[in-house]
């Protein structure tokens, strides 16, 4: 069968990753049929091309281009969302990119919890997830006994025209956590351990790259306007209003159901007030 | 068992220990034959009784696993190669059932399983994962 090179991004396999990654997922497509729980996760430092081999990889398991709407998620709230979607409109692959999600505390509990319950739920639909994230140390030793991840993609060497991947089993992802647990510099764990295979993957075609990099920029513009509102209305957090009086949380919490005030603002589970607020609390103090 | 008791001695099962001395039996044929190579290439005229018996002693060992796993116009063929007087005939005998032991897993060396380290589900499922 003749494999057309179309366009510069892809190589002589016709792919836009080299040899040795397309087995591996047709391998997992078959232990995917056999609704065997399923997870590809693909680490790397930030803008090693994370989403775009991610993007790649599940257009290249779907055999058709995905839906960067309904399948690719940032986020763990967006991502119980659309696995939801993927489910009800038959779709087999999901990505969940974290985009900074673990920035916040306590994120990776509920995260670890969150993949965890996913897998024990809903491996009888044939969906693969696809995981990106900085480090691939941050999952749960739980997933790892319930050998939910079978393929670790790490990214390195991002240059202008193309990256690089290492792919490593189940097996030598238990000796790369071993080796990052002892070692002073993690990421030197990958040098360490010998990787299944490995190549090169291209950029997505520009429109597709292009199209990809608005809904990145979207999920950030949310968090940089909220962070933008809360400046302009001058607002103050729960946590901030607590330093400014000198009490408790609990405190707070009573004073505010006494004086029966709500929140000006909420995001997720934070609450933020204005400074007219602050100044009635900051009476009650004295 | 008591593991206190320092008389205790452990046993091989006696399937094992028939394969040790069939094991034992072959090397001695395989030796016999050595020594015939050895004296008849020099030019010497070298005895084949000693290759001959030796031959006929494996076969006896084996015999009755033989005439249950081959089939019968085999296992005669197997019999009058192992019982001629004619040492190339008892030497293709002992050839053959050196295959059949091959065959059984008894003299079988490659056992290890081939697994490519490309394939990460291959090694996944290899290591029990």
């Amino acid at each position: 069968m003749k494999t057309a090179r179309q366009g510069y991004n892809l190589y002589k396999n016709g792919l836009p990753f080299s040899n040795g990654l397309p087995e591996n997922i047709n391998d997992l497509k078959e232990r995917i049929e056999l609704k065997k729980a399923s997870l590809i996760v693909i680490d790397g430092g930030v803008g090693e091309g994370k989403t775009t081999l991610a993007v790649q990889v599940a257009d290249y398991f779907q055999q058709s281009p995905i839906n960067l709407k309904k399948q690719l998620s940032m986020g763990g709230k967006e991502f119980q969302e659309k696995f939801k979607v993927c489910i009800d409109e038959g779709l087999r692959v999901i990505i969940y990119d974290e985009a900074g999600d673990f920035n916040r505390r306590g994120a990776l509990t509920s995260f670890n919890s969150m993949l965890n319950r996913v897998f024990e739920t809903y491996r009888g639909y044939k969906i693969l997830v696809i995981l990106a994230l900085p480090n691939f140390g941050v999952l749960d030793k739980v997933l790892f006994e319930n050998q939910i991840p079978r393929l670790l993609i790490h990214c390195y060497g991002r240059s202008q025209n193309y990256g690089n991947y290492k792919g490593y089993s189940l097996l030598r992802m238990f000796y790369l956590r071993d080796k990052m647990s002892r070692l002073t510099v993690p990421p030197q764990a990958y040098g360490r351990v010998e990787p299944n295979f490995f190549g090169h993957f291209k950029d997505l075609n520009p429109s597709r790259s292009q199209e990809l990099e608005n809904i990145s920029l979207e999920g950030k513009k949310k968090v940089l306007n909220t962070n933008i509102e809360k400046i302009n209305k001058n607002l103050f957090s729960s946590h901030e209003i607590t330093k400014i009086c000198n009490r408790s949380t609990a405190w707070l919490s009573l004073k505010l159901t006494e004086l029966n005030i709500k929140p000006n603002y909420k995001q997720g589970k934070t609450c933020y007030y204005s400074d007219e607020i602050v100044e009635r609390l900051k009476a009650e103090v004295r | 068992m008591d593991l206190q008791d320092v008389t205790a001695t452990t046993t091989t099962p006696p399937a094992d220990l028939l394969k040790i001395l069939i094991l034992q039996r072959r090397d001695e044929v395989i030796q016999s034959i050595q020594n015939y190579y050895k004296m008849s290439l020099s030019g010497a005229s070298a005895p084949s009784n000693i290759v001959l018996s030796r031959v006929r002693s494996l076969f006896f060992d084996l015999e009755a696993s033989l005439r249950r796993t081959k089939l019968l116009k085999d296992f005669t063929e197997l019999e009058n190669l192992c019982f001629s007087n004619d040492i190339n005939n008892a030497i293709k005998g002992f050839r053959t059932i050196n295959m059949w032991l091959d065959e059984k897993g008894v003299t079988k060396i490659d056992t290890r399983m081939k697994i490519d380290p490309r394939r990460v589900e291959n090694e996944n499922s290899a290591s029990g994962l």
